[in-house]
Parts: C-alpha cells; structure tokens; sequence
C-alpha cells in the first residue's frame, strides 16, 4: 500500500511543481537547470523509496508511475480542458513578424531565446527573417521562417 | 474541441489553438503559486515542517526540568527530546516517565546517559537518573518517529505530569 501512495503523491508534486514552475524550466535548460535536475531526481528517488530496496517495491513502483501516466494521457483525451492545465498549450511569441512582448515577459523568454533557436533550427540571421515563433506546450520553441 | 478534432487556421496561417485567454489565467496563477513556494520555504525556515527551526520543538517548563520535545517531526526522521532536570538539594535522583503512546510514535535510539534501571508500567516505562551530586543535568532522548499524523502522550518528571503533543508529517 505504501508503494503506490508514495508512487502516486511523489507523481503528483512533482507534476504540480514542474507545471507551476513554468515550461522555461522544462525546455530552456541551461547548466544550472540540469544541476536542478540531477538533485530533484536524487531527492524523488530517496522519497520515492524510503528504506525499501527489494526489488518488489521498486517493480511496484514502475507499475504505479507508468498506469498514472496512460490514465492521465485518457483524462487528457476525454476532458481537453483538463489536457490543457496539465499540459499546457502553445504560446504565439510571433505572429506574421511581430512580437508579442507581453508572451515573451509572461513567458519570461527573451528575444535572443528565439534569436538562438532561430539560427541553430533554421540558420536565420535577424528578427525579421521569423514569421513565426511558438513556445510550444512541451517548452520548445518552434521558429517558421519568412517564405522569401 | 476534442483532442481529435483539427485546430482553426489562424490569420497568422498557423494552425493552432492557443487558448490565450487559459494561458493569461495560468500564467497569473504560476506567479501566485511562486508566493505559495516562498511562504512554503520560510514556513520551513520556521520550523513548520519539523527538522528544526523554532516551531519545531516545544519547550514546557515543570517544577523539576524543562523539557524540549518535538512538537513537528517527519516519519522517519530522527528528533532530539531533551530533559533538562534543575538542581534539587533534596534529589539524589529523577525518574522520567513515558507514556505507552509515546512509545507508539517514537522510537528511541538512545538515551545520553544511559538511566541507571528501567521500570515497566501498566501506562508506560519509567526510566531512573542518579543524580548524586544533586546538581541536576541533562538527559537526551534520540528518537525516530515511527507513526505519521497527530500523536498524545503524557510524560512524568519526577512527580510531575505533563500532556505532550506531536505532530508527525509522512
């Protein structure tokens, strides 16, 4: 019984914590977010496991953590709305060539955020060789570059 | 719209649903949740969540000796009760009584000094100081909770009976 609600708690912080937090953190790694990474997983695992290290408990927990996820994938299905605040939903930072500053500072990504994906996905030089960029719902940042 | 259903083309020509109106909301409540994580954190500092911090240990004052117990604790985690006996030109000894339900929460790893003998109650255990220089001391109960959620018990310092309260986080 501890397994799966220890399995399911940690599910369900860690997913309100991650969402919370805001894509950037998902996405935009930088060093300091992959440090952030490696002590959450040390942490997660410590609590996840507890003094338990058979091998029952850890198959449990496998168990537990993978059907919370194919159950939330069919809540998201059937309820969309609810797909949305676990998910999240894409985000236009620029549409038909012009920023929308108030996406990039709710969003907090800059300018040279979407500068960088475009010239490392694209090979775009400047601001107006983007006709479109999205923050997508999983934190990337999807560039569509001016039809020339 | 349904997951299966296609987005509108924007005049944008990008196909797809935004829901600004959904991301205006949530992005209001991420900042709002950003408080919540920094009152989390001092309530912390505070000692809310045991492990330390002012909040998290209580101290009652008795005729005899000041005890410090654990008033938050975690699961799991280990916890300090100390007794501080006062000097008693009268006393050669104390005796500290624990309730059985003290014994149904904690665990006790040690006990610095050891007590020089052990009595078993009907309502708990009570353990013997020697104290020949009459001068009073401390003694230290290293604990580990073993219980989650709120927790009761009565702890007796020499003739003295105090009502003593826990809460354990899982």
């Amino acid at each position: 019984m501890e397994s799966v609600i220890r399995g399911a708690a940690i599910y369900l912080v860690l997913l309100m914590a991650l969402r919370l937090s805001g894509r950037r953190t998902v996405a935009q790694m930088t060093p300091f977010d992959l440090v952030l990474l490696l002590i959450i997983a040390e942490t997660t695992q410590q609590a996840l496991l507890g003094d338990d290290f058979s091998l029952i408990n850890a198959a449990l927990l496998i168990v537990v953590l993978f059907s919370l996820d194919i159950g939330l994938s069919y809540v998201k299905q059937w309820a969309p709305s609810l797909g949305r605040i676990i998910d999240g939903t894409p985000t236009v930072l620029i549409s038909d060539g012009k920023p929308d500053l108030r996406a990039f500072a709710r969003a907090r990504i800059s300018l040279e955020d979407v500068l960088t994906t475009a010239r490392v996905e694209q090979g775009l030089e400047r601001l107006d060789q983007i006709k479109s960029a999205v923050l997508e719902a999983d934190g990337a940042l999807s560039i569509i570059p001016q039809e020339t | 719209m349904s997951s299966l259903e296609k987005p509108a083309v924007r005049e944008d020509g990008l196909q797809l649903e935004e829901h600004r109106r959904f991301q205006e909301r949530f992005w209001t409540i991420e900042r709002f949740s950003w408080g919540i994580f920094a009152l989390i954190i001092f309530a912390a500092l505070l000692g809310a969540f045991g492990s330390g911090g002012p909040l998290a240990t209580k101290v009652s004052e008795l005729d005899a000796a000041i005890v410090e117990h654990p008033r938050i604790g975690r699961w799991e985690g280990t916890d300090e009760m100390t007794i501080r006996f006062k000097s008693d030109p009268a006393t050669e000894a104390h005796s500290l009584f624990l309730s059985n339900a003290f014994a149904e929460v904690f665990q006790v790893e040690d006990i610095q000094p050891l007590p020089a003998r052990t009595l078993i109650e009907g309502g708990g255990q009570q353990l013997f100081f020697d104290n020949p220089s009459k001068s009073g001391g401390v003694v230290t109960l290293h604990l580990r909770a073993q219980a989650a959620g709120p927790a009761k018990f009565d702890v007796r310092v020499d003739d003295e009976f105090v009502s003593l309260s826990s809460f354990i986080f899982p």
